[in-house]
This record gives structure tokens, sequence and C-alpha cells, in this order.
């Protein structure tokens, strides 16, 4: 069937069932082409990928969630299109999803088991949550099994895996240090299977639809940066799509949130933002429709979308961390300010120490001289 | 043992052509590069002007960011030259002199440590760099190369075509894959080189004064007093 097609039968139909109408399923179409980076001739053929999608079931896809705040859930549901990414996800038949499922008990964990055989090798498996490793992994358990033997018993099932959010990424925040519970990302469990990571903190929804669109579209996973990500969403750092990126080139600085810059939206960066460090898309693609995103709101990027953000982008409010081991914790223009001065005292003791020792010495030489002169006169 | 061409003699000591016109080129490619860039890395930051004028109008910190990365291509091009340099350069300029690789060297080191802390009696003055001179150059060549891969990680990561790319993954996977820490490093340096410029200004005119041997000029103009029993001890 041809792009016109599609597009003509939406046409004469108007919607797809009874809660998407055409033009809603047609913007969703259009975004994600632009998401995804597509022409816009694209969008028919997105359109007759998703309908076929929601019309036939077709990948399988489990959600499954470990140390997490299900954050990444709520992000999902509430997608810039809330329906049809609701369609699409129910098309595809969500088969497993604690949270969102209807099914719980041993009910929930008999789906899951008959999601595997029935779409094994197909399966695509999201994950949310980090996974603990240490004491063999106790520390998350779901029906009587951990968070490692949940992903070793998927893992030959899968067709690839999912990771959103920074915790099935890289860790997230039950990585921080001291890290009690050996809590890893994703790819350090698996080994087979291939892994798209879409991290924040939580993930852009529009990005996790992003993945699942090209998928449906192309057949095959979006083109990823050297940590996993879809390109298309994690090319371009947060501080190079910046709105407030004029104001940096100017030298024009917030230097406290309730200051003259603040209120005229000057750049952030001296109040710690870490969008120079960053890479996610909410400067262009923002989030809630495009509403906001932190830095329109006047809050610096915390930087949530990197690995380790909790221990390596902290303080929050700093430019660049801070030094420790030197009692408390310092800047390092305070302590290379001391070090200056220090070394410039240094310098001027020896200089003034030297030029004591040598006159000192200049004046042995001199009453030597002197005595012997005195002794030949005698 | 050095070319003792030159005829010029004064008070037993003797003018020898030490430095190289390579090696004196890039000593005040190094000196313009770094501080430009300790100048204008330090601004960058600290930012502290804040013009309340339109952005459209005014560009500053966008021009002080352009001098830094404009001097860093510069210390990655004398950096380079210098690098080669070590290897075909007379035996001042030579890594294999350099590096302190010998016992003997070591020893040579700490008796200089000895006499700058109880200074007394004749200082001695090396043809070519002193003991300790050569250890802490070899820390400025370890510091410029840290610097230069910490900043070229961080300008690859703005740089979005497939070379910059890859070069910044590189770069990146040295600081466990995190731009803020490349950040914290490459900032640290800014004083290592301004601790560096105090000490070696301050016993360059030490050595001046002292030993009044060399001059000046040395790093312009090639040539340097020796006492001549040094430069045979040297020739050994």
């Amino acid at each position: 069937m041809s792009a016109i097609e599609v597009l003509e039968r939406w046409e004469e139909r108007g919607y797809l069932d009874d809660r998407i109408s055409r033009r809603e399923f047609l913007k969703f179409c259009g975004r994600m082409a632009v998401l995804l980076g597509l022409s816009n001739s694209m969008i028919p053929q997105i359109a007759e990928a998703v309908e076929q999608t929601v019309q036939q079931r077709r990948p399988s896809v489990i959600w499954l969630e470990f140390q997490d705040c299900a954050g990444n859930t709520e992000s999902f549901t509430r997608a810039n299109s809330p329906s049809v990414s609701q369609a699409v996800l129910e098309s595809i038949s969500l088969d497993y999803h604690e949270t969102l499922m209807a099914a719980a008990g041993h009910q929930a964990e008999e789906a899951r088991q008959r999601a595997l055989e029935e779409n094994s090798g197909k399966l695509i498996v999201v994950v949310e949550g980090s996974i603990p490793t240490k004491d063999d992994g106790v520390y998350c358990t779901v029906g009587g099994k951990t968070a490692l033997q949940i992903l070793q018993e998927v893992e030959p099932h899968a067709l690839a895996f999912v990771a959103v959010g920074t915790c099935a990424a890289f860790g997230g925040i039950p990585m921080a240090r001291p890290n009690p519970t050996g809590a890893v990302g994703l790819e350090s469990v698996i080994r087979t299977k291939p892994i798209i990571n879409a991290p924040g903190c939580p993930a852009n929804p529009d990005v996790m639809m992003g993945i699942l669109v090209h998928y449906l579209v192309f057949g095959r996973l979006p083109e990823l940066d050297a940590k996993k990500r879809p390109l298309f969403a994690f090319g371009k750092r947060i501080h190079d799509t910046c709105e407030r990126r004029p104001h940096f080139d100017a030298g024009q600085f917030a230097l406290s949130f309730d200051d003259f810059g603040a209120r005229n939206g000057f750049c952030l960066y001296k109040l710690g933002c870490k969008g120079p460090e960053t890479y996610n898309i909410c400067a262009s693609w923002r989030w809630n429709m495009g509403a906001s995103w932190p830095v329109k709101a006047g809050h610096p990027c915390i930087g949530c979308s990197e690995p380790a953000f909790w221990d390596r982008f902290t303080p929050f409010y700093e430019r660049i961390p801070l030094a420790a081991g030197f009692g408390v914790e310092a800047r390092a223009d305070d302590i290379g300010k001391v070090a200056v001065g220090v070394t410039a005292a240094g310098i001027a003791a020896h200089a003034i120490y030297t030029a004591a020792v040598r006159k000192a010495e200049q004046k042995a030489v001199e009453l030597d001289k002197k005595g012997k002169e005195e002794s030949n006169e005698s | 043992m050095a070319v003792a061409t030159a005829e010029k003699r004064r008070e037993g000591m003797i003018l020898v052509k030490v430095w190289e016109p390579t090696v004196r080129v890039t000593h005040w490619l190094l000196f313009l590069s770094i501080t430009t860039l300790c100048i204008t890395g330090y601004l960058i930051g600290n930012p502290t002007f804040s013009s309340p004028q339109e952005a459209a109008k005014t560009f500053t910190f966008g021009t002080i960011r352009f001098l830094h990365f404009a001097a860093a291509y510069v210390l990655l091009a004398t950096f380079l030259i210098r690098l080669y340099w070590g290897f075909v350069g007379n035996r001042y300029a030579r890594w294999s002199t350099l590096l302190p690789i010998t016992g003997k060297r070591w020893r040579a080191i700490w008796k200089e440590v000895l006499d700058l802390a109880l200074p007394k009696g004749k200082f001695r003055v090396y043809t070519g760099h002193s003991p300790l001179a050569n250890v802490f150059y070899v820390l400025v060549y370890l510091a410029v190369l840290f610097s230069l891969v910490s900043g070229f990680t961080m300008y690859g990561a703005a740089h979005y075509t497939p070379f910059w790319r890859t070069i910044s993954a590189w770069g990146l996977a040295l600081f466990g894959n995190n731009l803020n820490t490349v950040h914290f490093w490459h900032h640290w340096l800014l004083w290592f080189f301004i601790l560096f410029f105090l000490m070696h200004l301050y016993l360059v005119i030490y050595t001046i004064v002292v030993s009044r041997t060399t001059e000046i000029d040395t790093m312009i103009s090639g040539y340097k007093f020796v006492v001549e029993e040094t430069l045979s001890e040297e020739a050994e």
C-alpha cells in the first residue's frame, strides 16, 4: 500500500479507533518524523507502520522494573500524544509491566512467562531501574527472583534491550557512592543482545517513543553513539541547543537566582549549569508537549542523563566539582590562589635567605682578607 | 661536547651556542600560547564580566573562547614540533638528556636541590638545563600533553563531525566517560602552569644573579657563558 493510499484511507475514516482522531494520529506521526530527523515525505510511512502495528499484534514488549522509582513509567504515560502512545504501547503488546498491567501476583508472572515463550527472539525488553549485583543481587527481587536471574532468563528470548532512565542505562542514583547494593547499568549485565540507552531522570517519553517508532518503520534500531544512546536524541550537548546560549557567548550570566541576570534570562553557567557536559534533547524538544524544560524555567541543568551524575556532577550549583582532601572541600581556584601565595612567599624567603648567606660569605672573605693583611703587617 | 664556535671569553668562561633556533622559537611560542591559554582559561572558568546590553550586540565570552581555542592550536603545533625536536636536536634539547633515567641524574638532582636549599659557595651552571630543570621541563611537557588531551576532548564534544566525535570519545574514555571530570582536571592545570611560571622566572633570575655566567637573552640568542671546566666535565 502506497503512502498516499494510507493517508487517503485516514482521510476517509477520520479516526483509528474510538480514542484516536485522524488529526491527532497524523500529528503524532509528524512529530516522530521531526524527532527522528526524517523528511516529511516519511510521514505516511510512519503512519502506515504504526497503523499496522496497532491493527495487528506485532513485536511484544515487556517492561521490567528493578531498582527504580517508576519515574520513567510515569514519564512514558505522559507522552506528547498520550492516546497514540497508549495505543502503540498496547498494540505492540505490553505483555508485562508491573505498574500498568491489570494482572498481579502469579498471574503476572505467568503473563511474562507466556510472553517470553510466544515471542522468543522477537521480544523488545524495556528495563527501568538499575540492577543490584552485590550479595547475589538479593536487594531487588520480583516474585522471588532477583533482577539478575530475571535478566538471565529473559536475555535468550530478547531481540534487543532498551534501558530507559539513567538508572537502567548507567546505574543512576542507586549506583551513587557508596553504592550499597552494588548497582550497575544494563550494559554490565547483558552481553549477548543489543542495548539502547535512553538515559534521563526521567527519560524523555518521546525519546522512548522515537526508538520504538524507528524500529517499527525501519525494522532496525536507530544509530547509536559511543554510550549506546540514540543519536537522534543524544547527538548534541544541551549547551549547544540551549535558548540561553547567546547570553553565554555575550558573557551575560546570572550570578544568583534572584539577580538582574536571572530575571533577564541570562546564562546559568555560573550557577553550575551542566549543559556543557550533558547530551540530551531537552533544550530543543523540551517536555510536556514542548511547554518547558529546566533551564527555561530558570534552573541550571544538573546533567541527569550522564553516567554517575550524582557523584561527578555535584555540587549541582558549582561550575566544576570541589576538590576533596583539603580538610573541607574547596574550589580548585581557592586552593590555587593559596598555592601561589605560598610559592611567592617561599620565593621571597629564599631570595632574602640567599642574599643574607651571600653577604655573610662576602663578609667572611673580606674579614679573611683583612685578617691576612693585618697578619702581614704585624 | 658543545660546539665552542664563539671566540668570546670572559673571566674563565667561554661563550657557547646551546639553544638551536627551533628550541628558542618553540620556547617563546610555548610562553605566548600558555600565557594566553591561562588568562583566557581563567576567565572561561570564572567569567566576571556581565554586560547588560543586548546579547546580540556583544560576543565577549565567545571572543575569549575563540582566543583560547586559537592559542590551543598554536600550543598543539608547538608541542608537536618540540616533541620531534627532542629526537633530532642537539644534546641539550634531546629527551634522552632531559629524562631522569639514570641513578647519576637523580643524584645530581638531589645535589642541586641541596645547593638551592643551602645556598653557599659557588653555584654551578650547566651548559644545557640543570638536572632539576630537566625534570620540571619533562613535567611541563606532560602537563601540556594532558591539557591538550583534556582540552581537545572538550572541544571535540562540541563539534559534531565524525572526526571530533572519535577524538572526544577517546579522550572521554580516559576520564571515566565523564565530561565534567575532564573539565575538573583541565581547570587544575591552570594552577600548575602558574606555579611553574613563578618558580621558573625566579630560578632564571636567581641563576643570573648568583652565578653571573648566563645572560637573560640566552633563550633569545642561543648563546650562553659556561665555565670551561663544566664544559669538559660534561663532555665526559
